[in-house]
């Protein structure tokens, strides 16, 4: 019988700082047969755990095209991501999943919006990285990032050829003297852009984020089954079976963590 | 089958490794401790980092189960189906030998509650080894439910026993329908102030998720010898929902004691076909300020 509790090894191929407290790492598995059959969707998550504390769902940030390996961009926040935060190259973690499910998969038709709010942008960061290499057409691609501060920037080598090959919008709550593009929140700049319609819209970001911006797609007349967002919840098992991520009717490691907004918009406290 | 050739059986038990955990004289009750320990231990080592490597840990020891009576035998068939991919839980059914108990003779076994009514043909819809009907003292009448049963009944060379067919876990009719019921109700109308009135009296203890035959949460926990742990955990834990960086999704004492009446009787309806409760009252004896699941389940019901 599987057991989807039993983690695979796998080593840090490269660490990379980010931020002050936010690390991005490249992870292959240990046997190379593990990486041969790790196949995920993005928007999907892994538990990484470190032994003896362990483990976190995080969000994988790199595309499913790549094969060597895959990428994490995880935040100091835990015990066990603090532990990672300390961690380099040829270090050994533990992993399990991928888990749940990621974004619905992006139509020829699709005009695509990706609003991501702090540390939330890795979990759009393959569609990005997929347009860009041409493993993923749409007929548009705009996408919104907002953070607090510039030194809380992620991605940050990216934005260049983000910039170049579509239309993103950055902005930061602060200014500072570093940063020429947006100040302010993310709803000024969905509120100033312009949205077709029947956009599809995929939003992660903070907690508080998500009735704001969905409220400015509302606005601009993007019906509610096209907005579909991820959700952060306490998952452990990754299985649907413990409780803890549950949300009303709805297990967010399971069923989600990526929800169709108009399918889970009755659920008590969803957002 | 005498008081005698059960000592007997039990010997044959032991005999063949079994760990024999006795219930026989709670013949007719429920007792107060459900048996979901057996199959799920408050704290269960689940493997062990040694040396940087994963070791699995399966407990593959031998029980027999003496004596369960028939609502904590329908609670079985929601864990069943809860860890139907658990390779843990699977390794302790598969090493325990469930033999059932009722006072009351097989057409006559009764039990009726809020959420639970059984009828005459019982035994068909509950999956045992083997089930003893004891009306009179010095005498089981013996049912087998399994291959592994009749197997042990020849083995020991006692014949007078009568097969039952288990043909599924539901029943049809009423006690669908009552379970339906409660759910479309909890999924249509969430009455605030039944949660609000409950959050109020609710002092967290938890007590209620311990002795219920159907709490299955957990979380998974490691230690720093490097052993990695599933150990029981309840939805009124404050950590309950809370993720890195201290942020908790579950706020208030009302939101907790509704997200436990929503997993009964919505999310487990909605996944296995069968609520989180078999009606067996353990969790109102159990709690100290006198909340009463059957006089909630009336007020959902009349909400």
């Amino acid at each position: 019988m599987k057991n989807e509790y039993q983690p695979k090894e796998a080593i840090i191929k490269k660490a990379m700082k980010e931020t002050d407290d936010i690390n991005t790492y490249w992870i292959s598995f240990l046997n190379k047969k593990d990486q041969e059959d790790f196949w995920f969707e993005p928007g999907q998550f892994v538990q990484v755990g470190v032994p003896k504390l362990g483990e976190a769902p995080i969000s994988i940030s790199s595309s499913p095209h790549i094969e060597s390996h895959f990428e994490i961009t995880v935040r100091e926040a835990g015990r066990v991501t603090k532990a990672l935060a300390k961690m380099k190259k040829g270090d050994k973690v533990f992993i399990r999943g991928p888990f749940g499910k990621g974004w619905p998969k992006p139509q020829l038709d699709d005009h695509l919006v990706l609003v991501a709010g702090g540390i939330g942008l890795p979990a759009v960061k393959p569609l990005l990285d997929d347009f860009c290499h041409g493993y993923l057409q749409v007929k548009s691609l705009q996408t919104f990032y907002g953070t607090t501060h510039f030194d809380k920037l992620v991605c940050m080598r990216y934005f260049d050829l983000w910039r170049k090959e579509t239309e993103v919008h950055i902005t930061l709550d602060n200014q500072d003297p570093r940063w020429k593009a947006d100040v302010g929140l993310i709803t000024e700049l969905i509120k100033k852009a312009k949205i077709y319609k029947d956009s599809k819209v995929f939003i992660i970001g903070p907690p508080v984020m998500y009735k704001f911006v969905i409220a400015e797609f509302l606005k601009k007349g993007v019906p509610e089954k096209n907005i579909f967002m991820s959700l952060e919840r306490k998952m452990s098992c990754g299985v649907g079976v413990c409780q803890h991520c549950a949300c009303g009717d709805k297990y967010t490691c399971k069923d989600g963590p990526v929800f169709r907004y108009d399918r889970v918009k009755d659920i008590p406290d969803i957002i | 089958m005498t008081n005698r050739e059960m000592e007997k059986l039990i010997k044959h038990f032991e005999d063949k490794g079994y760990m024999v955990h006795n219930f026989l004289h709670q013949a007719g009750k429920i007792p107060w401790h459900p048996f979901k320990d057996y199959f799920f231990p408050p704290k269960q080592q689940i493997f062990k980092y040694e040396k940087g490597k994963y070791i699995e840990t399966l407990d593959n020891s031998k029980q027999v189960l003496l004596g369960v009576n028939v609502v904590d035998l329908k609670a079985f068939q929601l864990w069943d189906q809860v860890y139907a991919r658990d390779p843990y839980y699977q390794a302790r059914l598969k090493n325990t030998i469930i033999v059932g108990l009722s006072s009351a003779p097989k057409d006559k076994i009764a039990y009726k509650s809020f959420i639970l009514s059984f009828g005459k043909d019982v035994l068909e819809h509950l999956r045992f080894d083997l089930f003893l009907c004891a009306p009179t003292k010095n005498n089981y009448h013996c049912y087998t439910g399994s291959e592994d049963g009749q197997k042990i009944l020849d083995d020991l060379g006692y014949k007078d026993y009568e097969h039952i067919n288990f043909i599924g876990p539901f029943h049809e009719g009423q006690l669908d329908k009552a379970a339906i019921d409660i759910r479309e109700k909890l999924k249509n109308r969430e009455v605030k102030k039944i949660w609000d009135d409950l959050g109020k009296r609710c002092i967290e203890c938890g007590r209620c998720t311990y002795v219920c035959p159907c709490c299955y949460c957990f979380e998974i926990t490691d230690d720093e010898k490097g052993n990695r742990y599933r150990e029981w955990s309840n939805c009124f834990q404050h950590e309950f929902s809370e993720v890195a960086g201290d942020h908790k999704f579950i706020h208030s004492t009302a939101q907790r004691i509704f997200f436990y009446y929503y997993h009964k009787f919505v999310r487990d309806m909605d996944k296995y076909n069968m609520p989180g409760c078999v009606g067996c009252n353990r969790c109102s004896n159990a709690c100290p300020v006198g909340i009463d699941i059957n006089k909630v389940i009336k007020q959902i019901k009349e909400s």
